[in-house]
This record gives C-alpha cells, structure tokens and sequence, in this order.
C-alpha cells in the first residue's frame, strides 16, 4: 500500500518477521490506539509530518487499507532456505520447543516470532544437541528477523491456541 | 513414596513453563526417555497429561496395617516424646518427612508372658526405618499421614483447644511503632514455641533433667490431662 506516496509494507509476503514483531511490541506500549498507528506507519517509513494535515477519516482510512491487506490464514511453510541452508519444521510442534518459546514468551518479547521460529525451524544437516544451543538459537534468530512474516504467522496461531488451552488447564487444576 | 514426594515438590515450585513441567510430570511418573518426550508433538504431551489428572486428587484414605512384621502404632499410644518428635517433622513439611514419620509408628509387637499385645520402645532411629517405606506405593500409607493430622488437629483445636495458643494473625496494615510492638510481640511467640515442648517436660519432671526420659515415655493423653488439670487449677 501507499500513503502519500510513501511505499508501506502491509502484506504478509512484504513484512518481515522482525517488522511483525515491532508491530506487535507496539500494542504492549501505554499508547492511545491513534498513536499506536501513527508509530506503527512511521516505523515502517512514512515521515510523521505527513500525518499532520490527516483528518480522523483519513486515518481511519489508511488503518484499514492496511488491515484488508493483512492475512492471518496463511498457509503452513515447513521448509525456508536461507544463506544455502535448508530448515526445517515438523508439522506439530514438540513438547520441548514449546517450553523455548513459553520461556520467550515470558521474558523479552521483542523478537519473540524471529525466536519461536528460530527454536522451530531446525537446520537439516545440524545434530539436536547442536541446534538447541542458545548461540545457534540466537544466530538462527537474526536470520529468521529477515524472512517474510507468513512463515511465522500460521506458527503463532497454534502457540497461541496451546498457551490458552494450557493456561486454562492451569487455572482448572 | 519417593515419585509422590518429588510430584508434590514440582507442583510447588514455581514454573517458567508449562510444557516443561508437563515433561517433567511424565518423566516422573512413566518409563519414557527424556527425548522421547520432548519431541513428542505437544498434542499428544497434552493427551498423556489429560490421562494423568488423577494425579491432581488426593491418595486414598485407607491405609496397610502392617508391613511385614512392622505394624503401625495406634495413635492412643503414642507418648509425649514421640508426639514432640511427630510434631517437629510434621510442621517442618510433612510430605517431605513423611517417611520418618511412618518410621516413628512403625513398631514390632509381641505378646508378653502375661498374654498381652506389647510395641516395641521408641528406642531407633525413626528416619532409617521409615526408609523401608519408601519404595512402597504412596495409596498405601498416605492414609496413616492423614489419620494422623485429623487425631493430632481434634487434640489440639478441639479436645485440648486450652492448652495450645492459637498462632498470632498475620498484620498487614500495621506501621510505625504498632508494627514494631507486633514484630517483637511474633519474634516472642516464635521463640518460646521453638521450647515449649521441652519447657513444659522440664517442669513436668520437677526441674529435673535426668527425669526428663521418664516424662518423655508418659502416654500423650496422660500428659495432656496433667497440664489441663494444672491448667484448671491454676486458674
């Protein structure tokens, strides 16, 4: 999409996994949902000025442009290569990458897609001990903060759906 | 014994994650390997956990009377000195301790020349035989443990309320010099109720330690009549 000529990022094949995450940091921040929008489209490249002369309608406008282009259905991608490495993900996720990334849920959520997928994402020719090491994690992370966020998406959805089925198991205990 | 105590032990740590404690869980209780079960799809971690809720409900209440030849003490003849030692591994943590307090009613028995029933004395290290029970299911002694807190809490809440001091409730709005007369006042009661079971043996035996042992082997029940009737009479 465009915002006065501005090139905006708004599909899940533009935005990257670490800009999906940025955006998503937004919504923990105390901000008026106006402003919240207006620091998401000035993280994403539109100069703030631009936004003086927006009326309410305008605004309103582009939020939802924005929104239409965005699609939570995608579906799931098991395999990505990047840098002539292949990764892979099984299709269910294991017991033990869910603990991860309960862990990173729980502690800083700023790169929390980029990790999930990094802890998911395991390269083929790498041993299991290997690719649980926290310096690999943190590497795969920032490889994975570069690729397009419609691997993460479908992943996310299930991490979310088990942490409310497991936290409402929690509270029944 | 030993699985339900270290079952009890993670359910009362604290937890960063739920798959991980549901990992752990299932490592307790089944023979899986750990990375058969930490790359098990969570689906089926969650199925196994579901199966495993009756883990979540307290052990029977029914309890064995013997094991091999060792039988369990009725509570009636419990003495003061056993009481004192049921008590201190009892508010330390009883799951934790539950052995070593199986181990202090664990007796042999024998008939006298006289035909009567007779225990074994209160003269062994209560910790080294409770470890016979470790190994043995938890249904089957968790009900002695529970047996025992009801017929210790009717003693002390009910039949001789008089005698035991209710703690001191727990003051959270208090400041300035309210808080530090409560503060002294709960580090007092802390201190004489770390003695009391020993205060009171020593003026049961007239202020005579080497008679301690002989107030120490009194039966509960004679004891705690005695301090009512001292109670009543010094009122």
């Amino acid at each position: 999409m465009h915002i006065e000529g501005y090139d905006v990022p708004n599909t899940i094949e533009e935005l990257t996994i670490e800009q999906f995450d940025h955006l998503n940091s937004l919504e923990f921040e105390d901000l008026t949902s106006l402003d919240r929008w207006l620091k998401k489209f000035t993280y994403l490249g539109v100069p703030e000025e631009v936004f003086d002369d927006f009326s309410f309608e305008d605004m309103t406008a582009v939020i939802q442009e924005f929104n239409e282009g965005f699609d939570m259905t995608p579906d799931k991608i098991l395999e990505v290569e990047i840098e002539g490495f292949n990764y892979i993900a099984r299709e269910s996720i294991s017991a033990k990458d869910m603990s991860l990334i309960e862990k990173t849920w729980k502690g800083d959520k700023k790169d929390f897609s980029a990790e999930s997928m990094a802890i998911l994402f395991k390269r083929e020719d790498l041993s299991r001990t290997e690719h649980y090491t926290p310096a690999h994690i943190k590497l795969k992370t920032d490889l994975f903060k570069g690729q397009p966020c419609k691997i993460a998406i479908p992943f996310l959805n299930e991490i979310l759906t088990v942490v409310t089925k497991t936290t409402e198991s929690i509270v029944s205990e | 014994m030993q699985t339900f105590k270290e079952l009890q032990g993670l359910k009362d740590s604290p937890v960063d994650s739920l798959a991980e404690r549901y990992i752990d869980i299932i490592l307790l209780v089944s023979d899986y390997d750990v990375e058969e079960v930490e790359d098990m799809p969570l689906s089926e971690l969650l199925k196994i956990i579901k199966k495993l809720e009756w883990l979540n409900t307290q052990p029977t209440k029914n309890h064995v009377k013997k094991i091999g030849e060792l039988e369990f003490l009725p509570f009636t003849k419990i003495t003061w000195g056993m009481f004192i030692d049921l008590e201190h591994y009892y508010l330390d943590n009883y799951v934790e301790n539950m052995n070593t307090i199986c181990g202090i009613l664990l007796r042999q028995k024998e008939v006298n020349k006289w035909g009567v029933e007779e225990y074994e004395p209160y003269k062994y290290d209560p910790k080294q035989r409770g470890g016979i029970i470790q190994e043995l299911p938890i249904t089957s002694v968790y009900g002695l443990i529970t047996s025992y807190l009801d017929y210790r809490n009717n003693l002390i809440n009910n039949r001789y309320s008089n005698l035991f001091d209710k703690p001191m409730d727990e003051e959270e709005d208090l400041t300035g010099i309210d808080l530090k007369e409560y503060n002294e006042a709960k580090k007092e009661e802390e201190r004489f109720s770390k003695w009391s079971y020993e205060s009171i043996t020593l003026t049961l035996s007239g202020d005579d330690v080497t008679k301690m042992n002989e107030v120490f082997n009194l039966s509960l029940i004679a004891v705690l009549n005695l301090l009512s009737m001292k109670s009543d009479l010094t009122r």
